[in-house]
């Protein structure tokens, strides 16, 4: 049989380059379509008369739509929660929608996909700008809320209703980016206190080698070094990575008292604790708000392999907030309805947030006086974490959580889903 | 001395890209072709029966041979729609026919998001025996699955290559195509036959292997060449060779990792590719010629 083996090794090389570029990129993506563009408002159609109506046909908001432009990842390696937290999103806006909008006016929302590639975030946020976006949300990776910076100092609000990374509201280019999820150091500082009460004196550090995650693990690092926990190995996964065993391998030969998971969460992570169940089903296991908070991602680890892992989590179940949001998330979802997550209530409480700026500013002629608004917002209740946990912002405080309240360690259970409030330490506000 | 839990992840990724890596193997012999869509298809089989078990709660057994049945049907139609008409104008040409199949391989996972969802779906277990313990190796009971189905497969197109009807014409087709047409061979029907059995073998892998930690519509690209890295590193000698290839491929992935670090991975994958296209292009195990 004759075939020309030359030419085509020389696609097959250049396919392989290509896979290998895209393993060594920061996140899991497509190596097809460039980012998406879709335009659609959520749950709503406009009519000639200019009205828009919701999903549930409610109808009361008229005039010029504010339009929340929105970064989102649908398949990179933020849509994990990225997804879940424009469910959250979604609900807000056709509840607004239907009892009459922000100042009369219904809210539209725009999207683009960035799919967790923080290069191209920049422009695709101009695009939103472009399409008369009169604040961001930014829902995909921290990385890309960063890399988003510049663009929303040009004078937009851009709020990030999942991301932690302290980097989104420290200097340059932070006066109009924020953040109200508690924030990675919060987070170490709540596994620095956990930790040690567990018994936990070496710590080994399995991560995901996305941008997003690498940041994190400069801040968490430190933090619990500074507790008296020594890290005695650091090891990682490459996004969409088909086998972990020989970091794990790696791993166990060091010898830890537990193993921190920091990840995105989706795939790469259910490997990373099916690995390290198999091989060290005895080391007790740590992660952070990610899988925690991924309902979708539950189901991909086979049964029991989460079963006694400690997570970030924000959601109490005494929070009245947040039993108001869970049945308004069971109305909505029906069968689909599995968990209320940190991701739902923070997307749901980002749109709750931008209303009250929006309504603070008395319209949107001028997005400077929104965020002057918004840095005047102080002790908001949100839809998630302790009781007592509140936001406030001002001009030096962009990051709105008040405190460490708004973290709940919660524990899985033997059904891969949290089974509750982990017994042995709770962050206080 | 490695730690012995590795091999048995050696043993797994290495009988899925054995088991992809023969799916190329039979389309080769077949139709002269590298058919670089099937880490794609096996990702197809493995998202189709992931989401009939989600949305329909499905015994298993049912999903998972819907997956294989489709994903055959698929190769066939490959062959019959686009392959071989393209061949044809192309006056046998293998280039268009290459490029052809490489836009298949973007279009099935692009169709694979649409239909099932841009977010991964679970795998599941075909057994829920296991794990195992021997000594200090844990084994999955989905690892054994994989091994036994690996094996039964390779056996049975050993068997099928040499005794059936078929099996040899396919042979024949592989060593000579236009003397194979000479002779009054059905070689079209024998390249349908090498695309459906090559789409079966690679959905039967990708269902087995979604289980380890779910798939998604991305995991077809590094599944084709994992498939394609063990075809080339064993050779087209023997049909076995694809599975020592998918091993030796493994190993040395594997084992680079856990001595080097996660960075060396795709170094130490591209050294290794680089060295048999540059040394040993048709593999460890090549075809002899008898004179």
């Amino acid at each position: 049989m004759k075939y020309s083996l030359t030419r085509t090794i020389v696609i097959a090389v250049a396919l392989a380059l290509g896979v290998a570029a895209c393993g060594a990129e920061d996140s899991a993506t497509t190596t097809t379509a460039p980012a998406e563009s879709t335009t659609t408002a959520a749950g709503a159609t406009t009519t000639a008369a200019g009205a828009t109506t919701t999903a549930g046909g409610e109808n009361t908001a008229t005039g010029d739509p504010i339009v929340f432009g929105m970064i989102e990842d649908t398949s990179g390696g933020a849509s994990a929660y990225s997804l879940v937290q424009s469910i959250g999103i979604e609900l807000a806006i056709d509840e607004i929608n239907a009892a009459g909008g922000i100042l009369g006016r219904p809210v539209e929302l725009i999207r683009e996909n960035d799919q967790n590639e923080s290069s191209q975030t920049p422009t695709l946020t101009r695009r939103l700008i472009e399409q008369g976006a009169h604040v961001i949300l930014m829902n995909s990776g921290s990385a890309s809320a960063i890399a988003a910076k510049p663009v929303c100092q040009e004078g937009i609000v851009c709020l990030a209703p999942g991301n932690v990374s302290p980097g989104i509201v420290t200097p340059p280019d932070a006066d109009f980016s924020y953040t109200i999820a508690p924030p990675s150091t919060a987070m170490g500082a709540a596994y620095a206190g956990g930790m040690p009460a567990a018994g936990v004196q070496r710590l080994a550090l399995i991560s995901d080698d996305s941008p997003t995650m690498e940041g994190f693990n400069d801040f968490f690092v430190p933090i619990v070094e500074e507790a008296g926990i020594e890290i005695v190995a650091l090891e990682i996964v490459p996004l969409n990575a088909s086998d972990a065993s020989a970091q794990i391998a790696r791993i166990a030969d060091t010898d830890p008292d537990a193993l921190m998971v920091s990840s995105l969460g989706g795939q790469t992570e259910i490997l990373m604790h099916s690995t390290a169940a198999l091989q060290m089903p005895d080391v007790p296991r740590y992660t952070i708000a990610s899988i925690g908070n991924q309902p979708e991602s539950w189901s991909l680890a086979s049964p029991g392999v989460l079963e006694g892992t400690v997570f970030l989590g924000t959601i109490d179940s005494t929070n009245p907030r947040t039993q108001q949001l869970e049945q308004k998330l069971m109305d909505r979802l029906g069968d689909d309805f599995v968990a209320t997550t940190g991701y739902h209530a923070q997307g749901y409480t980002s749109i709750q947030i931008l209303k009250l700026a929006i309504e603070n500013a008395g319209g949107t002629d001028d997005l400077v006086a929104i965020n002057d608004a918004f840095e005047a917002i102080t002790d908001f209740s949100p839809y998630y974490g302790q009781e007592q946990f509140t936001l406030s912002f001002g001009p030096d405080k962009h990051a709105g959580a008040d405190g460490d309240c708004g973290i709940v360690l919660a524990v899985f259970g033997a059904d891969n889903q949290p089974a509750g409030p982990w017994d042995v330490f709770q962050t206080s506000c | 001395m490695p730690p012995p839990q590795l091999w048995i992840s050696v043993f797994e990724l290495g009988c899925f890209a054995g088991l992809v890596g023969l799916g190329y193997f039979l389309i080769l012999r077949g139709a002269g072709l590298f058919m670089f869509a099937l880490g794609p298809l096996a990702m197809f089989s493995a998202m189709l029966g992931s989401w009939l078990l989600v949305e329909y709660e499905l015994p298993l057994v049912v999903p998972v041979l819907a997956g294989i049945v489709c994903v055959v049907l698929f190769a066939a139609l490959v062959e019959v729609l686009i392959v071989r008409p393209i061949q044809e104008r192309a006056g046998g040409e293998e280039l268009p026919a290459i490029v052809a199949v490489v836009a298949v391989l973007f279009a099935t996972q692009q169709l694979a998001g649409t239909l099932f969802g841009r977010r991964p779906l679970p795998g599941r277990p075909w057994i829920t025996a296991g794990p195992f313990r021997l000594g200090d190796v844990v084994i999955s009971g989905q690892a054994v699955v994989l091994g036994v189905v690996t094996i039964v497969v390779y056996g049975a197109m050993m068997l099928w290559m040499s005794r059936s009807h078929y099996g040899r014409m396919l042979r024949a087709v592989g060593d000579n195509q236009r003397a194979a047409h000479t002779l009054g061979l059905p070689v079209s029907n024998i390249r349908i036959v090498a695309f459906a059995l090559a789409g079966g073998v690679a959905a039967l892998a990708g269902s087995l292997f979604s289980a380890k930690a779910g798939v998604a519509f991305q995991s077809g690209l590094s599944w084709t060449v994992a498939g394609f890295l063990a075809l080339i590193v064993g050779g087209l000698g023997r049909v076995w060779a694809p599975l020592v290839g998918g091993l030796l491929v493994a190993t040395m992935q594997t084992m680079a990792v856990f001595y080097f670090g996660p960075a060396m991975l795709n170094y130490a994958t591209f050294v290794m590719a680089f060295l048999f296209f540059m040394f040993r292009p048709k593999g460890i195990f090549a075809p002899r010629v008898r004179i």
